[in-house]
């Protein structure tokens, strides 16, 4: 048939199958990276929203109990009542166990957390802790060259208008983000090809506090609040 | 048109909501709640066929909503949509995460034909749904197929194979194909 000879822009269908959910892995963190440093891209990812748009009416209706709106309420993190010390307490508890979930927008570059090499085929892993002049701002870095799954846990970090910022810096000492990423807990991301080779024992993480951005910026706006070196282990 | 302008009413009502939960105002915010848990439970539920899974999917769903209000973009997508995406999505990451394998039934692609008017529902447009299944009607049954069923399930192409039984190149083939004529038919309206 001539319009099964006819096949849709490679973008346009990575675009429909990041939509529909069809990517796993490595692929579906090209096509969220691609999302956020692609415009024609972006679009693309648009238009098919828009198209599939209809099918979310399907969804049946379902009560969830009543329960769970007091859940949500208390890891929201600007709480303002007297317990709020307790609040923030129980939601720093869940953002750490939900981290990856929670950074996933902010970050958009959120893979399968499940390990898809097991631990005896995993040589090495690059290590970093960063720290700064934040009273009990830490992250904790762990990379494994063989995914390129890198994963932040952060921990301390204060209320801020801004959003937590990575970069890695290489030996030329220009810093080059890694995107966004959640502000407590633990985010998980897939390096992108061209900057795995910066990840070396001479390169350094640095985190930044920027403008909330749906794409990594250029460079950063300030001083990095918390740096740390590589380490292979 | 009197559809129309409660759909817009409604679109609107939500967006500022958003946009007033973008600005730390938690009453709008529990608003939106109120107005939307239900749905996206059921998105949820859909996804993951578990309660207890589905709940916590709808907690993790309702906290990013909160801290990313802020991105929601009006112009972008309609709120109920942008709402409905970040619990479809978030209910996929769970399920992928591992430990919460669902088994799903054979005949999950025919029980998706059922279909239920919610009061939500009722104020949405129906024009766009109507353009878009008489689209996919157009399709072969093994394109109309996948598609439907990554979209309601949220299989990844792998989970897609697996589950057919069918060799991946093929179910890549069918879901690229049968978008391809998707889009065609869309667009020529």
């Amino acid at each position: 048939m001539v319009e099964d000879t006819k096949l849709l822009k490679d973008d346009e269908a990575l675009a429909a199958e990041l939509v529909l959910g069809l990517l796993d892995g490595d692929e579906k963190a090209v096509a969220l990276r691609k999302q956020l440093s692609d415009p024609t891209f972006a679009q693309y990812v648009d238009d098919w929203n828009r198209r599939i748009d209809p099918l979310f009416h399907e969804f049946q209706e379902a009560e969830p109990a009543a329960s769970i709106w007091d859940g949500i309420e208390n890891r929201l993190d600007n709480g303002s009542s007297d317990d709020s010390v307790v609040r923030m307490k129980r939601w720093r508890t869940g953002a750490i166990v939900s981290g990856a979930l929670a950074a996933c927008l902010a970050l958009a570059l959120i893979v399968d957390p499940t390990p898809n090499v097991a631990p005896s085929e995993v040589s090495t892993v690059a290590v970093a802790q960063l720290t700064g002049d934040i009273e009990g701002l830490v992250l904790a870095v762990s990379y494994n060259p063989d995914t390129a799954e890198m994963r932040v846990d952060v921990n301390g970090m204060p209320e801020t208008e801004t959003a937590p910022e990575l970069w890695i810096v290489g030996g030329d000492g220009v810093p080059r983000s890694l995107g966004q990423i959640g502000r407590n807990g633990i985010s998980a991301m897939t390096v992108p090809s061209d900057h795995r080779e910066l990840i070396n024992s001479a390169a350094t993480l640095e985190l930044s506090m920027e403008p909330p951005s749906e794409t990594p910026h250029a460079k950063p706006t300030g001083k990095p609040v918390a740096s740390g070196k590589i380490t292979f282990i | 048109m009197s559809q129309e302008s409660q759909t817009d009413r409604a679109r609107a009502q939500l967006s500022n909501l958003l946009g007033q939960a973008a600005n730390g105002d938690r009453q709008a915010f529990q608003d939106i709640y109120n107005l939307t848990a239900a749905k996206l439970f059921g998105v949820c539920l859909r996804i993951l066929s578990d309660r207890q899974a589905s709940e916590d999917a709808l907690q993790d769903a309702y906290v990013k909503i909160w801290r990313n209000a802020g991105r929601f973009d009006a112009r972008r997508a309609s709120p109920i949509t942008w709402l409905a995406t970040i619990a479809r999505n978030t209910a996929i990451d769970r399920k992928r995460s591992g430990g919460n394998r669902v088994m799903v039934s054979d005949d999950a692609i025919t029980e998706m034909a059922t279909e239920e008017r919610s009061a939500l529902e009722k104020l949405e447009a129906r024009e766009d749904r109507n353009i878009l299944n008489k689209c996919l009607d157009n399709l072969e049954a093994k394109q109309r197929n996948v598609i439907r069923t990554a979209f309601f399930e949220g299989h990844s192409y792998n989970e897609l194979a697996q589950k057919l039984n069918t060799p991946l190149g093929t179910v890549k083939s069918w879901v690229r194909r049968g978008l391809k004529r998707l889009k065609d038919c869309m667009d020529d309206g």
